[in-house]
């Protein structure tokens, strides 16, 4: 399973690497087939787009989830340790966030905004961290309560120290694997966005974009749909079976997307 | 002990529509540029200042935003939207026009990830360990990893143009329903077969599935009467709420299928920057999604007889 | 041989086990023996006891001739007999007799032992209806019946298992052995996990619990030497997977041979002596 899921995301993310220098990958040349992947409907390589489209597709998920994780657990974190009115109001706060299907709340979001790159990562993060932030907030309140940390407290250690030493080691493996999941979720989600128009804009080689530019001539030239969509589906099922393999790793039960 | 948990789920209810009213109002207020200059723009008078001034006291645009809220809200409570930006049209009966036809796709999907879901996790369960319990895995892998739109994509080419089934343009109920709703219902179909087939596994280890067998029933009686009602009753509550999440990836969909819904509407809007349009998508959607999770909240209250004595909030 | 033959009168051999040998299987493999050359006997009359450390197999030994393992799962060798029919024949497990009516086999009372959503007399009547053909309204009758019987204050009767207590939810299963009269009761360690007061209680309730209402023996498994002793009139002693000897009830105190027998034989007479001398101070 390991070695699966390893050569599965290496491959994901080796690609991009390889030919940096192809960057741009928008050399006008007329629609020939002597393009490994061939050529869009305005004769740019394909491959060379695929590649360079990883940078927006991946790169920008993993960014996403990242703050995503960075923002939700500190929220939820917080809301555990601090317990009172002020987990209180966080709670339902939290609450609130979960309550709306976010998807919403970034059309609305990006609709009042605008779509350029940075709205859509701003309007990402802010519908999106909740889920990480419930996660941390049950588990700091319930890893609050055991005995080991009792045992830190009486010690001596207090706030911050005693979340960062006795916490957040037990937090970590349950929080990477959620945000594995979710990392491919949120692949799907920008592809898709930008494949509406609203995310990433064209002429960025970006997976959804291609998608988008496949379409159009679905009837005539159905080819151009399959790198971009095998490269997101592998990506999706990279990200899910990195998700799953850590989960049995690392042992951590109850981690779900809902 | 039932009263007071209905008590505490409206009162989120209370909580939680404001909050979408907030901020369906505020994306308005979110724009680049002041919101009038949009609705000038609208009403199409150019810069003459007195116009300009007029629009502006006619419109409320001069009050702070707080009454504006309230004389929007007002608005929204009698049906009135405002007016598309785009095509004039009132966004009230734009909106009700497409409604209808996202809810019967979303509905459909999730119906159908259901009928696809339960079978597959519960043989999958019940054949634990065999080949079947390994291929119906995998089939429920891959569905968790094709994002809807790109099996949407692939699959309207297949049925669309290589074999001509299917119309690639809307299409009525029967025939052009249940390729989109299949699409949506994939994903939800993945996730959720994964779920039944944990909630089974879970269940058949129980002592009193032995005890049953134990006295002598067969394994069809033990599954209708001991394993079904309780592994699934936990899991209603999250198929209650994917009809929401439903609502939301129903988007992409509409888009592909050329589906006359809700979702197409909002995103010419949003590349069209014809805001009363987004707000009141944004609006009706969340506010469905809301209820639709109060009543199955309310649903699961009365089946669990666990959760009548506790008080089982969501999150808590 | 008499032992084999359909009809069990009193006396009778009802269950008979020889040279059962079990694994589990962990993949394709099997796992170590769980029960090792075991060979077994059990009479018409009254209760045997089946004594012995956790995880001496007893549970298992006593499924396996139930029918409660699922036979994929398992590897077995040797013989066994339950009321004239063959449950175990060289290395499948066959259809033996009906369970429920026939033999009862009755879990311990976790937590999980009742169906969490139904309400506890139903449950009762489930087994009634299904083992003695009663009527759904005479089966919840005697359902009725045999939990009352059992002790169960008629408010409880409607309840559901997660609003009774242990020892409410053992007297329930007690109920179940009640109302479908099997021929043979297998009872598994009905006082483990209870207080001392309530265990007391249901030693008593099972004492009273007719073994002539059609029950003709039964099989306790247990791994407290006082129960055993209360209830049983021959004690057979297992651990790791052997039967480590047989004895009568009233030999095992001080005739028992074995070492293992010897130590629970020891520490038993040790506890009560210990009771006794604290009660006459």
């Amino acid at each position: 399973m390991g070695l699966m899921l390893l050569a599965a995301l290496a491959g994901a993310w080796l690609a991009p690497h390889d030919p940096l220098a192809m960057n741009l990958g928008q050399g006008f040349q007329g629609p020939s087939w002597s393009h490994l992947l061939g050529t869009d409907a305005l004769g740019r390589c394909l491959l060379s787009r695929l590649l360079a489209g990883a940078r927006y597709s991946l790169g920008l998920s993993a960014a996403v989830v990242a703050a995503t994780m960075s923002l939700g657990a500190g929220v939820g974190s917080l809301a555990g340790m601090a317990g009172g009115k002020v987990d209180m109001l966080l709670a339902r706060l939290i609450d609130l966030f979960l309550a709306v299907p976010p998807l919403v709340m970034v059309l609305g979001m990006i609709g009042g905004l605008g779509p350029s790159l940075g709205n859509l990562l701003l309007a990402l993060m802010l519908s999106y961290w909740a889920p990480y932030a419930r996660l941390a907030r049950s588990m700091v309140i319930a890893g609050r309560e055991k005995e080991f940390v009792e045992a830190s407290r009486i010690a001596g250690s207090k706030g911050l120290a005693l979340f960062r030493r006795c916490l957040l080691p037990q937090l970590l493996p349950a929080l990477l694997v959620l945000a594995s999941l979710e990392a491919g979720m949120m692949v799907a989600i920008n592809s898709g966005l930008s494949f509406l128009g609203i995310g990433v804009q064209p002429p960025t080689p970006e997976w959804g974009v291609m998608l988008y530019d496949a379409r159009l001539a679905l009837s005539s030239h159905p080819w151009a749909l399959v790198p971009p969509a095998a490269a997101l589906c592998m990506a999706v099922l990279s990200f899910n079976l990195l998700g799953e393999g850590l989960r049995d790793a690392l042992q951590v039960r109850k981690v779900s997307r809902f | 002990m039932r009263l007071r948990q209905l008590a505490l789920r409206l009162l989120f209810l209370a909580v939680t529509v404001p909050g979408i009213c907030f901020f369906s109002f505020a994306i308005m207020e979110m724009a680049p540029g002041s919101p009038e200059e949009m609705l000038i723009m609208q009403a199409g008078i150019g810069r003459d200042p007195t116009a300009v001034a007029e629009l502006r006291a006619k419109l409320g645009l001069d009050r702070p935003w707080w009454e504006r809220f309230g004389l929007w809200l007002a608005g929204a409570a009698r049906g009135d939207l405002g007016r598309s930006v785009t095509t004039g049209e009132s966004v009230g009966r734009m909106v009700a026009k497409r409604l209808p036809a996202t809810l019967e796709l979303t509905f459909t999907a999730w119906l159908l990830a259901l009928a696809g879901a339960l079978p597959m996790g519960a043989l999958a369960a019940l054949r634990r360990g065999g080949w079947t319990d390994g291929l119906l895995r995998a089939l429920a892998l891959t569905q968790v990893s094709l994002p809807g739109f790109v099996l949407g994509l692939g699959l309207l080419w297949v049925f669309g143009f290589w074999l001509g089934w299917v119309p690639v343009l809307g299409g009525g109920v029967l025939r052009g329903l249940w390729l989109p709703a299949l699409c949506l219902a994939a994903a939800m179909t993945g996730v959720y077969s994964r779920m039944v087939r944990e909630r089974f596994l879970e269940v058949l280890g129980q002592d009193y599935i032995l005890l049953a067998r134990a006295k002598g029933l067969g394994p069809w009686a033990v599954l209708r009467r001991h394993v079904l009602k309780n592994a699934l009753i936990p899991l209603t509550t999250l198929w209650g709420m994917s009809l929401g999440y439903l609502l939301g990836g129903a988007v992409v969909i509409e888009v592909i299928f050329s589906w006359p819904g809700v979702g197409v509407l909002a995103v010419r809007a949003i590349a069209d920057r014809d805001y009363p349009v987004i707000q009141a998508y944004v609006l009706l959607v969340a506010l469905c999604f809301t209820l639709i999770n109060l009543a199955v909240d309310l649903g699961y209250l009365f089946l669990d007889p666990r959760v009548r004595r506790r008080g089982l909030l969501r999150n808590g | 041989m008499t032992a084999r033959s359909k009809e069990a009168g009193r006396g009778q051999t009802l269950i008979e086990v020889r040279g059962l040998e079990l694994s589990f299987r962990r993949g394709a493999a099997p796992g170590p023996l769980v029960l090792k050359c075991v060979d077994l006997a059990l009479d018409g009359q009254g209760c045997t006891a089946l004594l012995g450390p956790s995880g001496a197999g007893k549970s298992v030994l006593a499924k396996a001739v139930a029918g409660l393992l699922p036979p994929g799962a398992v590897q077995v060798r040797g013989e066994a007999w339950v009321l004239g029919r063959q449950v175990i024949k060289n290395g499948s497990m066959m259809q033996g007799p009906a369970r429920g009516a026939e033999m009862l086999y009755l879990p311990q009372a976790s937590s999980s032992c009742l169906n969490p959503t139904m309400r506890v007399h139903r449950q009762v009547a489930e087994g009634a209806a299904l083992n003695r053909g009663l009527a759904r309204s005479a089966a919840l009758k005697t359902a009725e019946q045999s939990l009352r019987l059992m002790g169960l204050s008629a408010s409880h009767l409607r309840r559901y298992p997660f609003q009774l207590s242990g020892g409410m939810r053992q007297r329930v299963l007690l109920a179940m052995a009640l109302a479908i009269r099997p021929k043979v009761l297998v009872m598994d360690e009905p006082t483990t996990g209870l207080d001392t007061v309530t265990k007391g209680q249901i030693v008593e309730t099972m004492k009273a619990m007719a073994l002539g209402e059609g029950i003709r023996g039964a099989l306790l498994i247990t791994h407290d030497v006082g129960v055993a002793l209360a209830l049983a009139h021959t004690i057979v002693v297992m651990e790791g997977g052997r039967i480590v000897e047989k004895v009568d009830r009233d030999s095992f105190l001080l005739e028992a041979v074995q070492p293992l027998s010897r130590r629970l034989a020891a520490a038993h007479l040790r506890l009560r002596r210990a009771l006794e001398t604290s009660c006459s101070e």
